[in-house]
């Protein structure tokens, strides 16, 4: 039952709202004889509406309305002002002082009825965005809690690349906490590298979710010295198996063999590699021979790769397409053609100097996908040791 | 409308046109043109005169609609690709699964 507040000093007065209030509505009435009393009882009773006589000595109406308003906060109770005073002046008074409407002495039942039933409404409205509130906060921390756990799940999976630096250099920037772009490395036990890198349709959590089996796959079979046409054949058996239609894994795998003088490459899906020597001369583009990983059924896989023959300091270029694809303020592309164009004219710094230009292009326009650049420079990597920790780094968040 | 969809042959070859970008916000729109008993028996012609760009969404969204039919690799066809949209079944060698025609 609805619970009403009546204000006033004069107890005639109470008792008259008394008894036409129990003829109009359902409703338990309790009364304030002062201002401060008024206070009191808002906070001990919690009323659901308040009628409130403007004049009384001490604390008059008006300031007694602003003081309950400041201490309810989002707490809506609406305030009607019991008035003789003419409608304009009480109008104005009554909102200004924090009230919410006022019915005129002598009293009319039917509007002091129909008044007090819209500011019920008026308040129970405001409950129920008050509830929704509180449920989207609860929701919220319970998201933000959730998306901490996945995350360490990320990180730990993530973390096991062997990272060379005077041989991979790379650029990870996903659009959103979860990355749906990976780059992993792995030393091969006969010397030389494996290394993925890929790009899962769209971004966020649903794309990131397909790293995991990828990685798990990757660091089993390459620490085997599994051939990468092999590895990623299984790549795409599971990924077939588990993801959704519609759902894919552009992806180049590469294997650099231990004298640093062959590489194979099994490229699916992906945008153009470059491939130039250690002059800077352009040697080769490599383009995808396959489709993206998770499409193809296994009885008609692909598991060919193209092996170059590389000589030593000569690097090789590999980028998602958030790279080529990201937009400048005007809506212009940064474009493959861009991007060659760095490769061939620029001096010993290109990675350093494709991330600078992207930035520069791209300047304060939102990023609106995952963004991955890779650098490898053909080097001598020996087999892994078991005391040789200390290249180790974790490639998933920087 | 977005999606251009026209029956031929008495219904015996549907032909889904698709205009300016098509990517992820017509997966609803673009799911609905293919999901009823006259499209599982037709013929599935997909026409790209109008397309600009098409995302790995799309791909995706080919890809379901291919699932979706019970189509064989190469029975839907995709026509008049323009440069861009050719560059990206090139990449990604959808060549495989569908028959594509330039424009």
């Amino acid at each position: 039952m609805k619970k009403i507040l009546v204000v006033d000093d004069v107890s005639a007065n109470r008792k008259l709202l008394r008894k036409i209030l129990s003829k109009l509505i359902d409703c338990i009435v309790i009364e304030a004889d002062n201002g401060n009393e008024a206070i009191t009882l808002t906070e001990k009773e919690s009323p659901d509406l308040i009628l409130m006589d403007v004049n009384m000595p001490e604390m008059n109406g008006y300031q007694s309305a602003s003081a309950i308003k400041a201490i309810a906060g989002d707490n809506h109770i609406p305030i009607i002002f019991v008035t003789a005073l003419s409608a304009e002046a009480s109008l104005s008074h009554s909102l200004a002082s924090g009230g919410d409407d006022f019915v005129s002495k002598p009293l009319s039942a039917e509007i002091l009825k129909s008044k007090i039933n819209a500011h019920l409404r008026i308040r129970e409205l405001n409950q129920q965005l008050s509830d929704k509130n509180n449920q989207l906060i609860l929701h919220n921390q319970h998201l933000t809690r959730e998306q901490e756990l996945i995350e360490h799940f990320f990180k730990y999976t993530l973390q096991q690349s062997f990272l060379n630096k005077e041989a991979i250099k790379y650029h990870m920037s996903p659009m959103s906490t979860f990355n749906g772009d990976l780059f992993l490395v792995e030393r091969a036990p006969q010397g030389g590298i494996y290394l993925v890198m890929g790009d899962f349709t769209g971004h966020g959590l649903t794309a990131a979710m397909g790293t995991l089996p990828v990685a798990m796959i990757f660091f089993k079979m390459a620490k085997k010295g599994t051939a990468i046409g092999d590895i990623a054949r299984e790549i795409n058996y599971q990924l077939h198996k588990l993801m959704p239609t519609g759902m894919f894994f552009a992806a180049t795998l590469i294997e650099l063999n231990s004298r640093s003088d062959q590489m194979s490459i099994w490229m699916g899906g992906m945008p153009e590699s470059y491939w130039l020597s250690k002059n800077g001369d352009l040697k080769d583009v490599i383009h995808a021979q396959h489709m993206p990983l998770g499409i193809m059924d296994d009885n008609s896989f692909d598991t060919s790769v193209e092996i170059y023959n590389v000589e030593k300091g000569d690097k090789v270029y590999l980028y998602s397409d958030g790279v080529t694809e990201a937009y400048n303020l005007d809506g212009e592309m940064f474009g493959s053609d861009r991007l060659k164009e760095i490769l061939v004219t620029q001096g010993d710094n290109r990675f350093e100097d494709i991330l600078c230009e992207l930035t520069t292009f791209t300047d304060s326009s939102d990023q609106n996908d995952d963004i991955t650049l890779v650098e490898i420079t053909c080097s001598q990597i020996s087999a892994a040791e078991q005391d040789d920790q200390n290249t180790c780094n974790t490639i998933y968040s920087e | 409308m977005t999606i251009g969809i026209k029956y031929h042959d008495d219904g015996k070859k549907l032909i889904i046109s698709v205009k300016r970008k098509f990517d992820f916000t017509l997966l609803n729109e673009f799911r609905q043109a293919y999901s009823n008993d006259t499209a599982m028996s037709a013929e599935i012609v997909i026409d790209l005169r109008s397309t600009s760009t098409l995302d790995s969404s799309a791909l995706g969204m080919l890809l379901n609609m291919q699932e979706y039919l019970g189509k064989k690799d190469g029975e839907i066809t995709i026509i008049n690709c323009n440069a861009d949209v050719m560059k990206v079944f090139n990449i990604t060698h959808f060549e495989n699964k569908f028959t594509i025609k330039v424009i």
